[in-house]
């Protein structure tokens, strides 16, 4: 457990001795800001309130899901090719205490990123705007789980190449895939009855988003988040056991 | 402390490690001596348990690698070829990290990295970013990092690789002071460096041990035998007459001076000496006597290099014939040195082959490196084998003697102008007709 917590210590050391951490929370915090902007341009009722904040929630999603693939790319591919993953792993650290550190310090990362964008209900509330303070937390517990999947998919395509940019394509198209997986190619379309499409539909992320924007979430739709951090986690491992010829 | 017990590791078909075993005593120091390519890496990687081998099985400190993985990284140090820094970070704050996930508790942490820069030298630099360090820096902060839990084994991979000779002087030193509490393995291809620092050189190549043992018994039993170097004035033809008929000296031959030296009737002789038999005092005695001037006469003992070519050279020879018989036929003569291609392919940096692997060294500040760097530019050793570099043919526009666009269509106009003379003189004569 405190081999974890030192390598959690060291991720976010090396976060913020970057500039891409700081540049991406930026450009997250300017573009969900822009779109708080523009949803809540008009005057809104209580009621349209809730359900706009839904719909920003949804779109702030999509967001952070590219926003984590790009800062957790470097995470394993740089350990491996500047060779310190041979010092992590000739530790007496475990492969699995290295991939959760990593994941953690990206939560860590996330969790702070997203605490920055309370500054926009605040201003809601000193202008008058009356949230449900239930679907708003958790909504964002949903975001936080989105961004979770997001940085464990981000770290097994990290852990799939040395090469940064390949993480990167890898990475940021399977988020894409599984976030469209049922609103765009299955449910809409003329297969939209059979059995697999229904089945791909459920894959989706974005389709797991709503229960927690509505103030009820599913046990259901977090198992679902969780299911995938350890099933991309646990792969990470695997491969790094692989790549040692075990 | 640490055992390889029949080690095998396959990248792909080929056997990078092939059936490797030796053993390394408490408190000793082992080279690991090969040319590039020899299986060092893979070796020490299985050592560590960062790869897992295919056969065989590895101790360090009583404990199997593979079964007790925790266990022996406790107890180990590890220095990477490439030294693996985390560039960002100031040194202080990386040493702290390392030392924190190899355990070092934290009552004592503080004391112990200060400790640790200061045998590594690097005090100085304590809050400078590792990347901004030079390189001769960045493997001492490297080496503090594989020493600062104290670990019982120290396996260091090509420590001094790429430094200059003073750097390298520096982490000699370094590693001899770590010597007599601590079992090391350290890999290399520079030779002087075994002679200087270790106590056994386990010599490597094709991913198989050659030759295990100390360093005299290696000069020992090099098939050289002792030599004897004769710098005599005097009459050539009645020197080298006395010298043959010598009793107990094998086989005489004599050296031409070096161009721009020749005095007047100097010869210098190598001899070669029967096994037990000590001439020089006689030999000295008589060259006097008879009113000659003996100038020089020295003991010239194997160096570890012309043992390590010559183990590394038979070796190769030995698969070229294993390889002839395969093919049913006999080598080239030609090729006798180079290899087949599979040794080629393991050779990874070309141009480490086209330099000497044992270099002078200009700057010896302590008696070990002096006498490494006497002499050594009579014999700076190539590696055997060679890599054939395989260019692609340059595009014929490059190559040919091509004129250029303009030329090209001066040339044509020219043509033309040609054509145009001759569809002249053919309308000339026409008209003519």
């Amino acid at each position: 457990m405190k081999n974890t917590y030192y390598i959690v210590q060291r991720e976010l050391y090396a976060y913020f001795a970057s500039p891409i951490a700081y540049i991406m929370m930026a450009f997250f915090l300017a573009f969900s800001g822009a779109l708080f902007g523009i949803f809540f341009s008009r005057d809104l009722t209580s009621v349209e309130v809730n359900t706009v904040m839904r719909g920003w929630a949804t779109n702030v999603g999509f967001f952070l899901l590219i926003f984590i693939s790009i800062i957790t790319i470097r995470l394993i591919a740089e350990e491996q090719k500047t060779g310190t993953m041979e010092l992590l792993l000739t530790s007496p650290v475990r492969d699995w205490q290295v991939v959760v550190g990593k994941f953690l310090a990206t939560v860590v990362l996330l969790a702070l990123t997203l605490a920055f964008t309370f500054f926009y209900i605040l201003l809601m509330t000193i202008f008058g705007g009356r949230p449900d303070w239930l679907p708003l937390l958790s909504g964002y517990l949903g975001l936080l789980l989105i961004g979770g999947v997001s940085a464990a998919l981000g770290i097994l395509a990290s852990s799939l190449t040395q090469s940064q940019a390949v993480a990167a394509v890898i990475g940021i198209l399977v988020s894409i895939v599984l976030w469209f997986l049922g609103p765009l190619f299955v449910n809409q379309g003329p297969t939209g009855g059979a059995w697999w499409s229904q089945a791909l539909d459920y894959a989706s992320l974005s389709n797991h988003v709503d229960s927690f924007s509505r103030g009820s979430p599913d046990l259901k739709d977090i198992l679902y988040y969780l299911s995938l951090v350890v099933l991309f986690l646990g792969v990470s491992v695997q491969v790094l056991k692989m790549r040692r010829g075990e | 402390m640490i055992e390889a017990r029949n080690l095998v590791k396959y990248y792909g078909d080929r056997a990078a490690v092939n059936d490797l075993s030796f053993e390394v005593e408490k408190g000793e120091i082992v080279g690991l001596l090969g040319p590039n390519g020899a299986g060092k890496t893979t070796t020490m990687r299985m050592l560590t348990g960062y790869l897992a081998a295919d056969r065989g099985q590895a101790f360090v400190a009583g404990f199997n690698v593979a079964e007790k993985p925790m266990e022996v990284r406790k107890r180990l140090g590890y220095l990477p070829e490439t030294v693996p820094l985390y560039t960002e970070m100031p040194v202080n704050t990386y040493l702290d990290f390392t030392a924190k996930i190899r355990g070092v508790p934290g009552k004592g942490r503080k004391r112990r990295i200060e400790e640790v820069m200061e045998m590594c030298r690097i005090s100085d630099v304590r809050h400078k970013i590792i990347g901004k360090l030079s390189r001769g820096y960045r493997q001492r902060v490297g080496l503090a990092q594989a020493i600062v839990h104290n670990p019982q084994v120290i396996i260091l991979d090509e420590p001094t690789v790429g430094l200059d000779p003073r750097q390298i002087i520096e982490i000699r030193k370094v590693i001899r002071d770590l010597a007599g509490n601590h079992s090391m393995i350290l890999s290399t291809h520079i030779l002087p460096e075994v002679s200087a620092l270790c106590d056994r050189a386990v010599i490597v190549n094709r991913g198989r041990v050659l030759v295990e043992d100390t360093l005299e018994n290696l000069e020992r039993r090099s098939s050289a035998g002792e030599r004897l170097r004769l710098e005599v004035r005097g009459p050539a033809d009645e020197i080298r007459q006395m010298l043959s008929e010598w009793p107990g000296v094998a086989s005489v031959s004599e050296i031409p001076p070096p161009p721009g030296q020749e005095g007047p009737e100097i010869g210098l002789f190598d001899l070669g000496v029967q096994p037990g038999a000590d001439v020089r005092e006689a030999l000295a005695g008589t060259i006097i006597g008879r009113g000659w001037g003996l100038l020089e006469l020295r003991t010239v003992s194997p160096t570890l290099e012309e043992i390590f070519v010559q183990l590394v050279t038979e070796d190769l020879a030995q698969l070229e014939e294993e390889d002839a018989l395969e093919a049913g036929g006999v080598a080239a003569p030609g090729e006798r040195l180079t290899g087949r291609k599979a040794y080629d392919e393991e050779m990874d940096e070309p141009t480490s082959l086209t330099e000497p692997l044992a270099e002078t060294e200009p700057l010896a500040e302590d008696g070990a490196e002096l006498d490494v760097a006497s002499d050594t530019d009579e014999r700076k050793i190539y590696p055997v084998a060679k890599v054939k570099t395989e260019r692609k043919a340059a595009p014929a526009f490059l190559t040919e003697n091509s004129p250029g666009p303009a030329e090209q269509k001066k040339a044509k106009s020219k043509n033309r102008a040609a054509q145009v003379d001759e569809e002249e003189l053919d309308d000339a004569s026409n008209g003519i007709k």
